[in-house]
């Protein structure tokens, strides 16, 4: 009876038993009759396949809408953003279909991920997942221009998540690792913002609309001081100085005096100090022969412009400059520009120039509809760089790493701070409001902006949307927009 | 549910005194005896659950989607949840979608559907997994496409289980959870004490345990220090178990039996369209047997206005004793109310995928292919009407205090000894913790496994 009962068990081990453990993870028990499967291991590749399928079949019935028993109701509601979008106000390649398919299937991602985030059903775990899910899909390195693109925005709304919205996002995509936005090495900046230059109009639109407006307003002046809001590297004075020396009737080279306006923390990106910028302006000058001279003008930490600190010289035409579009421009807070702005009126001088980017409808200013709005603008961009330089990927992956990617993620973190706030038009109304009266563009100065878009892809256009305002646009999209304002007369010096 | 742990009533031993007999006495007896590898082998297997314990418990990237992403790192304020269904992301999309469907808001379940089927996977963590499975369903409610799925996934399984697979599959589960072994100890208990003495004893198994609930008993029947009964042993077996199965089943047990001294007869009855079809002579019940009839996860199969009357039919049996196991869960009483019944069916699923991602590796090939056993249930009761022949089959879990009240129509009440209970808790101890022995409350029977605190499965003993 022993016996039978030891062999009982050994049988037994398979099985589930109350006496024994099951032995099933060791197949080769040779005394296990009960054991000996030869068991073929699940196929799984008839099992997943059948898996996808279905995914799949849910995705092609809801693209085509086709036996999909359920009728389409129009839904005004923002729940169903997803509805409401058209493509056709989409910069979106236009690739084969399936191409067309991703890039709004991106879409529709990054909208239920923005929606997550800040909608009326907030869900911090559904965005979460989604922007998991979008980086499954998307690279900022390969892909189409809607698929970096998208990587970029996700990489923004990963920031938002983490960083609840807060200061700024400390994520950037750089091939995959994550840098700390100050640390991008200056000469990968230079590079950069030279490739920017060279394949698209962004930077020089501005700074040649503002000088030609600058030289016509100060063709008989003998002293000329610009205050500058952001000076960066300063190159759109390196050409206005040229434009001056080369001048060839009026009064000799008229004296130049710039006020670079800088902030106490360097929580800004720029290649270099403003001392540099500064030293580099004036070796420049000297080696043309421009009479020039530097100051700073440093603000305190939380940036309230006081005009009195301004120093004034007698008989110098005064200049506003105010770019707001450069394009590795960190997000000036809208106090700040307030207060340059409106301290600038009591200045009373001659001319104000300001650029600024263009924004499109954006419905109640609502975040979802700026999150869109900013989709729509950098995917212009996008596209305008990669129709004038198709074959030039790494110089425009260069582009959109170092300037483009950083510029999504601070306007994101910009809309996304001030979502709750009263939405603030654009800063050409501000002067307006504060009293400033428009200067008319003139047609010189239209024609050269003409020109110099001339030099780059067919898609790009100039518009004169008022007397005093052009505005640079790709395709459909406008994006960048130049206006030229003075103090009104009964308040000269 | 929660149910307090309590002392399992002594009511109603069924044949009295104490019982030497027990497998609980018989154990101990054969504990001593035991070869010394195999004591080894059972302290190795222990260690072995530890370990798999351990590895479960690693870093909460379990609650990201570990066999998708990849240098993700875990942000926000939202991990380590308890495991509810409220907060996650899955479960809120689900309801949105079901109430959406409910509310037939056309645009609001397109978006979910198309939002669901881009997050969910089934080879994701279980967020994902659970959006898989039931964006599944609740696709087919919305296309009412449900029955051509059913079809589709019963063709499917055909075509990848064999007897083997199918085998391995039950033992992993029952090597690492006690979802199944636990109502077959107490129902091998149940039925053992009911059928003491007896010289022919007749089993009706209505499961699809492929008969691992039966080598215990048989080795318990073998070794009582009495004479040896006769065992016929008759499984009934719904319609996705196919033939072959059944006869390697069939000649493993007579195998088995031989060995084990048990004099033994073996038959099938399988191809019903349903269980209703059942009838005395069909089952070949004769006179003189003492039948018991065993139903794990077998009353749920039978559509819901069919349960009385086939309630009554075991009654006309004769049985000595009637065990049945079953889920906790309710999708019978909310069918006609959508939402409550999806609601209730997610949180069912919800406990058994959370309970199937502790319980095995991470990689299993065994808790993939339970889950995807869960797809037929699901679309089942979610996507298809209950009038329309569904080949027979249903999916209407009811609660134990629910079948209670169907079963007291015909029978009434046994409690467990003391001895099954202590079986059914030795049993327990082998598991990794989490799991417990739960007696319901005043007016209710059986005994309960419970999950964390959630009873999960509901084991009850019957007699005319």
């Amino acid at each position: 009876m022993a016996m039978a009962i030891d062999e009982a068990f050994e049988v037994d081990f398979s099985c589930y038993s109350t006496s024994t453990t099951t032995t099933t993870t060791t197949d080769d028990d040779p005394g296990c009759t009960w054991n000996d499967w030869g068991s073929p291991v699940v196929d799984w590749a008839s099992l997943s396949s059948e898996r996808d399928e279905f995914q799949d079949l849910i995705e092609s019935m809801m693209d085509d809408g086709m036996g999909f028993e359920l009728a389409r109701v129009e839904n005004e509601t923002s729940n169903s953003v997803s509805v409401s979008v058209s493509t056709d106000t989409m910069a979106v390649d236009d690739e084969t279909n399936s191409g067309d398919s991703k890039g709004l299937r991106l879409v529709h991602l990054l909208m239920a991920a923005a929606e997550a985030l800040t909608g009326a059903t907030k869900s911090r775990e559904l965005a979460r997942v989604i922007l998991v899910r979008l980086k499954e899909l998307v690279s900022p390195n390969d892909g189409t221009n809607m698929e970096r693109l998208a990587a970029y925005f996700t990489e923004a709304l990963q920031g938002l998540l983490e960083g609840s919205g807060g200061g700024h996002s400390k994520h950037l995509i750089t091939n995959g690792t994550h840098h700390h936005r100050d640390k991008h090495h200056q000469s990968d900046m230079l590079a950069a913002f030279q490739l920017l230059q060279d394949m698209s109009p962004y930077v020089k639109f501005g700074h040649f609309t503002a000088n030609q407006a600058i030289l016509e307003a100060v063709t008989h002046d003998r002293r000329i001081h610009i205050v500058d809001y952001d000076i960066m590297e300063g190159i759109q004075w390196a050409s206005l100085m040229q434009a001056l020396v080369s001048r060839k009737d009026g009064p000799p080279t008229p004296h130049l005096r710039i006020t670079a306006v800088s902030r106490g923390n360097n929580g800004w990106r720029s290649i270099g100090t403003i001392q540099e910028t500064g030293r580099r302006l004036v070796a420049f000058a000297a080696s043309i022969g421009q009479p020039f001279s530097f100051h700073q003008y440093k603000l305190d930490s939380n940036e309230t412009f006081r005009p009195s600190a301004v120093k004034l010289v007698r008989g110098e035409a005064l200049i506003i400059n105010c770019m707001l579009h450069s394009p590795h421009f960190s997000h000036r807070t809208p106090g700040s520009v307030a207060s340059f702005l409106a301290g600038a009126k009591t200045l009373n001088p001659r001319l104000v120039t300001l650029v600024e980017e263009e924004v499109g409808p954006i419905g109640d200013g609502e975040f979802m509809g700026r999150f869109m709005d900013s989709l729509h603008h950098y995917s212009a961009m996008f596209d305008s760089l990669e129709a004038g330089f198709p074959m030039q990927c790494r110089a425009r992956a260069l582009v959109e790493r170092i300037i483009l990617g950083p510029r999504i993620a601070g306007s994101l973190n910009q809309i996304y701070r001030s979502r709750n706030e009263d939405e603030s038009g654009p800063w050409s109304e501000f002067l307006s409001t504060v009293g400033f009266k428009p200067v008319n563009i003139s047609f010189g100065n239209h024609c050269q902006a003409k020109l110099l878009l001339g030099l780059f892809n067919d898609g790009y256009r100039v518009e004169e949307l008022a007397n005093n305002r052009l505005v640079l646009g790709w395709n459909s999209r406008r994006l960048l927009s130049a206006s030229i304002w003075t103090s009104p007369p009964d308040s000269d010096l | 549910m929660k149910v307090s742990s309590a002392k399992v009533s002594k009511e109603s031993k069924g044949h009295g005194g104490h019982h030497k007999n027990s497998l609980h006495s018989k154990r101990w007896s054969h504990h001593s005896i035991l070869p010394l590898q195999l004591a080894d082998q059972l302290d190795q297997w222990s260690s072995v659950t530890v370990d798999m314990y351990n590895n479960h418990h690693q870093p909460q990237t379990s609650h990201t989607s570990t066999s998708r992403s990849s240098d993700y790192s875990a942000g926000g304020g939202d991990n380590g949840e308890p495991s509810g269904t409220g907060n996650k992301w899955a479960s809120r999309l689900l309801k949105e979608c079901a109430r959406a469907i409910s509310d037939k808001d056309s645009s609001k379940i397109h978006h979910l559907l198309w939002m669901l089927n881009e997050l969910a996977s089934p080879y994701g963590d279980c967020d994902q997994k659970l959006a898989s499975y039931f964006l599944q369903a609740l696709f087919c409610k919305a296309t009412e496409s449900g029955q051509r799925c059913i079809k589709t996934l019963i063709s499917v399984a055909e075509k990848s289980h064999s007897f083997e697979s199918a085998r391995k599959l039950i033992l992993k589960f029952q090597e690492v959870s006690p979802w199944t072994t636990f109502g077959h100890v107490a129902a091998n208990g149940a039925i053992l004490e009911a059928l003491d003495g007896e010289p022919k004893l007749h089993i009706i198994d209505i499961s699809n345990t492929l008969c691992t609930q039966w080598p215990t008993l048989l080795e318990a029947l073998a070794t009582r220090n009495d004479d040896t009964p006769h065992l016929k042993l008759t499984v009934v077996v719904t319609a996705n178990i196919v033939s072959s199965v059944m006869k390697e089943i069939s000649q493993r047990m007579e195998k088995f039996a031989r060995l084990m001294g048990v004099p033994f007869e073996f038959n099938v009855i399988s191809g019903l369209n349903h269980l209703g079809e059942l009838t005395k002579e069909a089952l070949g019940v004769l006179e003189d047997e003492a039948v018991a009839v065993n139903c794990i996860g077998a009353l749920r199969r039978v559509a819901v206005e069919k349960r009385p009357a086939l309630i009554q039919m075991f009654r006309s049996l004769g049985p000595k004793v009637v065990t049945v196991v079953e889920e906790e869960a309710d999708f019978s009483s909310t069918r006609y109310d959508f939402v409550k019944c999806f609601e209730d069916c997610l949180r069912f699923y919800t406990c058994y995928f959370e309970m199937l991602e502790e319980c095995f590796t991470a990689t299993s090939n065994e808790k993939l292919m339970l889950e995807r056993e869960c797809s037929r249930g699901i679309v089942r009761v979610l996507a298809c009407d209950d009038d329309q022949d569904n080949e027979g089959e249903c999916e209407r879990r009811e609660r134990g205090s629910q079948w209670s009240e169907r079963l007291k129509e015909a029978f009434s009440p046994v409690g467990f000894s003391d001895d099954v209970a202590d079986d059914v808790k030795a049993l327990l101890k082998r598991y990794r913790s989490g799991w417990a022995l739960a007696q319901p409350h005043q007016n209710e029977t059986g005994l309960y496994l419970t999950w964390k605190e959630e009873a999960v499965v509901w084991v009850s003993a019957w007699k005319p």
